[in-house]
């Protein structure tokens, strides 16, 4: 039998005092006091889901109306960027646009860098969406219009794509959820979005758990709720 | 671009070909139709009907031949596929002489039945709202169908939508009117409703119609003229009159046979 030299017995009594800690391992008031933070980030991480989503939505659109040109440099050009964004990693993409768009003169901040990011890789799935949408309306649906004298463009728009988006309505709010649960990449190009916010509270207070929970927990709700709107916009729109 | 006319030719059509891949399906059809004539095409089915009706709605294009259109030239391309193409202005100018009627009567879905109608006349002609909205009651009256006005295609049966097709047609003031089998998808008793508004038609309308029809009995009420083609060809025409009682082609006697034995 040793005696236990002062040091060992610190570090005993360090790791007691660990254990009573540990055996409330959720500190409730903690984590209500991180929760006015960690809301402020969560309106940064709704919002650049949303203007990235728009984005997205908007390019994806316009990528399906190229590739469906009859001519040969649009169809190229769209079916390029699309299989370009398609198979590089968002991640990768998002470091370009930060580190690459200063030194081509154009300045963001990091927000609006991760918003393009998210738009533009975003942009390259919802495209295909969008082609099923509107192969799926009736061939004959272009053939009445024509026989009306619609130009192409009013046929496309009052004709064809009010039949092609309710049928992509559940792919369109996967796709949301997917972008909404991607965010936390704008983190490497420091925004403040939801993790980089907990991550810097952890840090500060050496304790990790209530805010990496709470963030675990808000992206639950939101994604909870906009697969309930999707559900009823679904309903809503359908005819 | 004005092409003469000797008489009052609206539809002419010479020496079309038309083939989809290896198959034939038009070869040097001929085909003349008068101002205000009602014709009815009959013949067995993949005899090239529709297809006629689709180049006449500049639908479909040919491979060779000449087709004028109310004096205006639509194709006029030589056998060696040499010849005048028309410009996208001329094709929709006329375009809008011709109206066309489906099968499958191809409603808008997601429009009620009054901005099915009033959608081509607002942004089409450039009526205002008012206007169009005042002139579909009119047409929706002529089929029968005011009562239907807010409905959407999916509360209408069968004959009513084919009868909200035919108000959309003609509201657009087609002087050319085409009705592709407008009542083959249709039960007996619709394709009746159906039928009695296009006879109302015909009679009050100095409208060229031309009818692709099964309803032997239909088309000799409705037509001044038959014409029975077969494998992209005519076989025979005339009238009525001559066409159902005094064929004179055996091909023509055994087809109005096995027509009239199916119904
Ligand atoms: N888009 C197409 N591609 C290939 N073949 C076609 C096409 N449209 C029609 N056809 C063929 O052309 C022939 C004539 O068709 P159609 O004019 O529809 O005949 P009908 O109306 O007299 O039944 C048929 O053999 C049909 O299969
Ligand atoms: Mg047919």
């Amino acid at each position: 039998m040793h005696f236990r030299s002062s040091s060992e017995i610190g570090t005993l009594c360090f790791l007691r005092e660990r254990l009573t800690v540990n055996e409330n391992i959720f500190d409730w008031a903690f984590a209500l006091s991180l929760l006015p933070k960690l809301l402020d980030a969560l309106i940064i991480t709704v919002t650049a889901t949303v203007m990235g989503m728009a984005l997205a939505m908007l390019l994806g659109l316009l990528w399906a109306v190229l590739k469906k040109s009859k001519q040969p440099v649009m169809y190229w050009m769209a079916t390029t960027i699309v299989e370009f964004f398609r198979s590089t990693p968002l991640l990768v993409q998002v470091y370009f646009l930060f580190y690459v768009l200063p030194d081509a003169g154009l300045r963001l901040t990091p927000f609006q860098t991760g918003v393009l990011a998210l738009g533009i890789h975003y942009s390259a799935y919802l495209a295909e969406v969008y082609r099923a949408g509107i192969e799926s309306v009736p061939k004959a649906q272009w053939e009445a219009a024509e026989a009306l004298n619609f130009s192409k463009g009013h046929t496309f728009k009052a004709i064809i794509l009010p039949q092609a988006l309710p049928p992509i309505i559940p792919a369109l709010g996967n796709y949301l959820i997917a972008m909404f649960k991607d965010t936390p990449m704008l983190s490497a190009i420091t925004v403040l979005e939801l993790l980089q916010t907990a991550k810097i509270i952890g840090a500060e207070t050496f304790r990790y758990t209530e805010p990496l929970t709470l963030v675990g927990i808000l992206f639950l709700i939101l994604s909870l709720i906009s697969a309930r709107m999707i559900r009823f916009m679904e309903k809503r729109y359908g005819y | 671009m004005a092409i003469e006319t000797q008489s009052n030719r609206i539809i002419q059509m010479q020496k079309v070909c038309k083939r989809y891949g290896a198959l034939t399906v038009l070869q040097n059809l001929d085909i003349d139709i008068e101002s205000s004539e009602k014709v009815a095409l009959i013949g067995p089915s993949g005899s090239g009907k529709s297809t006629i009706l689709r180049i006449l709605m500049t639908l479909e294009s040919i491979d060779s031949g000449r087709v004028v259109i109310d004096g205006e030239s639509l194709y006029d391309i030589h056998e060696d596929s040499t010849g005048s193409s028309v410009s996208k202005q001329q094709v929709s100018r006329i375009r809008a002489k011709v109206g066309m009627v489906f099968q499958s009567f191809n409603l808008f879905p997601h429009m009620s039945v009054l901005r099915n109608i009033t959608e081509a006349p607002i942004h089409v002609l450039k009526l205002s709202r008012e206007e169009a909205e005042q002139q579909a009651v009119e047409f929706l009256d002529l089929v029968g169908l005011q009562d239907k006005i807010n409905a959407y295609p999916a509360q209408l049966s069968g004959g009513q939508k084919q009868r909200v097709a035919i108000a959309r047609a003609l509201a657009m003031q087609p002087k050319i009117m085409l009705f592709d089998e407008i009542t083959s998808a249709l039960d007996p008793e619709l394709a009746a409703e159906v039928l009695l508004v296009l006879k109302n038609l015909a009679r009050k309308t100095d409208r060229t119609m031309l009818m692709v029809t099964h309803q032997m009995h239909f088309a000799q009420e409705f037509a001044d003229r038959i014409i029975f083609m077969e494998q992209g060809k005519i076989v025979e025409q005339g009238s009525p009159e001559k066409i159902f009682n005094h064929p004179q082609k055996e091909r023509t006697r055994s087809f109005l046979k096995t027509v009239l034995e199916a119904t």
